[in-house]
């Protein structure tokens, strides 16, 4: 008995192969479902846009005009409130963001209250965005009112709140990219006589860079498709104004603000700015991901 | 414990001109005692073993004639340590500079991930070199024998080579800033015997225009290519610490064969306990 068991390979117990297939089945259709809802949803989208599409083609971007009285409708300035918006945001906080990493993640502070200060920087990240657009109303807006042009709401006033939302997203990402660097090559800069600066400017960084990237362009989709706090801020105003004191729009804070009342042409129209939305978000990401892909190879 | 009697500084070439002196030099990592007391001098244009078991402090020797131990914090040296004349440590003097003098090679290959043209810039850059950049990268490349291999592929990425070239690459570019002493932190323990057989030729060549000061776990790379050793041992206090010490410092033939220290004798003889 003993013997044939041990020369015998015994085959594995039932139970232990259909756990085995259902645990395969599980993780494929679970991995299928996550692509199949993302198709989903834009095929959705795409298709209740689709009255306006067909109404409206590509002028749909390039028109100012939202009119659900004439159904006439035009997304360009939630477009380029959208874009300036990001650009702005971004402005302020990649220079902040990527200065606070390589403060943080040198050894300029003692390490409890270098351990404090990352904390904080990353509790920005935990501060919900209706919070931030509290803030702006009652806080932010009155102060920029006493030393700027702005009147009220606005494009100033949104950018910086979006640039303190996505600070901790750059901040964090960049940090953990300059300290995953192997100190081997910081040791071997300094060991050819390179200052702090040298070796973080011309070696830590580079090294760094496809992780600072990725993180720039997260914190960036992150900007694009904010809404609680944009919408509270940005005015809401319809209309291409260059002046960043000036009210104006983002396509996410049209659609938070139309949804509730919108019928007919008017909720197509809407999808059809949801996919535009989307689309925009999608085509930083890829752009991000072949940005990374390239780096990595250098 | 059988504590060894302290061989004095040697210096064993008498005609050579020493470069560096180390004068009771001690080492601590905060409170902790990592190596004692030593005192040695590399006479110029030689290459210095420093063999010994691990936790002897070799290594941390070789990072205080650079001053790269000052990375980790609450590093502490105490004695002297230097440089022709200059004191390493002195008040009026930077480890930024002490660097470009005192060219390091690590363990472990760690080019840049730049191009190896960029790779030999890099040094030149940090160092303010104004003369011809094609040239000097051509040269470095040329002394650690590296140029025949790369010189069609010099904008390629140095993580691209092989480690054996990869450390070649690491000894051009420190070569590149032209420092007086190169120190070589076991620069073949990552490498396949071929590779090490490279760089031993490579250093013989070196030691022309360079100082060499080389930490190796290898004896017989001591014994094969170095023209002074320098033996360190531990030894445990009650509290458990190991601190390192120089325990005989002389010709690398002496050493090898008529050791004057019983604990060198049972080191090189693999009669180690």
């Amino acid at each position: 008995m003993n013997i044939d068991y041990q020369k015998k390979i015994q085959p594995r117990s039932a139970k232990e192969r259909s756990l085995d297939i259902i645990f395969y089945w599980a993780a494929k259709v679970f991995a299928i479902a996550i692509a199949v809802v993302l198709v989903m949803i834009t095929i959705l989208v795409a298709l209740r846009a689709f009255p306006a599409i067909r109404e409206f083609g590509l002028g749909f971007l390039t028109t100012s005009s939202w009119n659900p009285v004439r159904s006439q409708y035009g997304i360009l300035p939630a477009i380029y409130g959208t874009i300036a918006s990001s650009f702005i945001a971004l402005l302020i906080s990649v220079p902040i963001g990527l200065g606070t990493a390589i403060f943080l993640s040198e050894d300029y502070f003692p390490p409890a209250i270098q351990r404090t200060i990352v904390f904080l920087v990353e509790l920005l990240a935990a501060v919900p965005s209706v919070v931030y657009g509290l803030w702006g109303i009652f806080v932010l807006i009155p102060f920029l009112k006493e030393i700027t042009p702005l009147r009220g709401p606005g494009m100033l006033p949104a950018a910086l709140i979006l640039s303190v939302m996505i600070l901790p997203t750059i901040a964090a990402i960049s940090r953990d990219a300059i300290i995953n660097v192997p100190s081997g090559l910081r040791q071997a800069a300094v060991g050819l006589g390179a200052t702090r600066w040298e070796a973080i400017l011309k070696i830590v960084l580079p090294a760094a860079s496809s992780g600072i990237i990725g993180g720039i362009m997260l914190a960036l989709g992150r900007a694009l498709g904010e809404t609680m706090a944009v919408t509270m801020l940005i005015g809401n105003a319809n209309k291409v104004d260059f002046s960043v004191f000036a009210p104006s729009n983002t396509v996410s804070s049209l659609l938070a603000n139309q949804f509730a009342e919108a019928s007919g042409l008017q909720v197509a129209a809407l999808m059809y700015a949801a996919l535009i939305l989307f689309a925009i978000t999608l085509a930083v990401n890829v752009l991000a991901q072949l940005l990374v892909t390239r780096l990595q190879k250098i | 414990m059988n504590k060894p009697t302290f061989a004095p500084e040697v210096a064993p070439s008498p005609n050579g001109e020493i470069v560096i002196k180390a004068d009771n030099v001690s080492v601590f990592y905060g409170d902790f005692l990592a190596v004692r007391d030593v005192c040695l001098e590399i006479p110029k244009h030689k290459i210095v073993a420093f063999i010994g078991p691990s936790g002897c402090g070799k290594s941390t020797m070789l990072r205080c004639f650079n001053r790269m131990n000052e990375l980790i914090p609450g590093t502490k040296v105490e004695g002297k340590i230097t440089f022709y004349e200059t004191d390493l440590y002195g008040s009026d003097v930077d480890a930024i500079s002490v660097r470009r003098k005192i060219g390091m090679v690590f363990q472990k290959p760690n080019p840049f991930p730049k191009s190896i043209y960029n790779n030999i810039a890099y040094g030149a850059w940090v160092n303010h070199y104004q003369g011809d950049m094609d040239e000097l990268v051509e040269r470095s490349l040329r002394r650690a024998f590296l140029w025949d291999e790369v010189k069609d592929i010099l904008y390629q990425s140095g993580l691209d080579l092989s480690g054996g070239q990869q450390q070649r690459l690491c000894i051009a570019r420190a070569i590149a800033i032209e420092p007086e002493i190169l120190l070589m932190d076991e620069p073949c323990s990552a490498l396949d015997p071929i590779s090490t057989k490279n760089i031993e030729d490579l250093m013989q060549e070196l030691k022309q225009r360079y100082t060499i000061i080389i930490v190796t776990h290898n004896m017989q790379q001591a014994a094969r290519i170095s023209d002074l050793t320098a033996f360190f041992n531990v030894e445990t206090n009650d509290k458990g610490d190991k601190t390192g010490y120089l325990v005989e410092y002389a010709a690398t033939k002496s050493i090898f064969e008529t050791p004057q220290q019983q604990a060198t004798l049972d080191y090189v003889s693999g009669r180690f306990s």
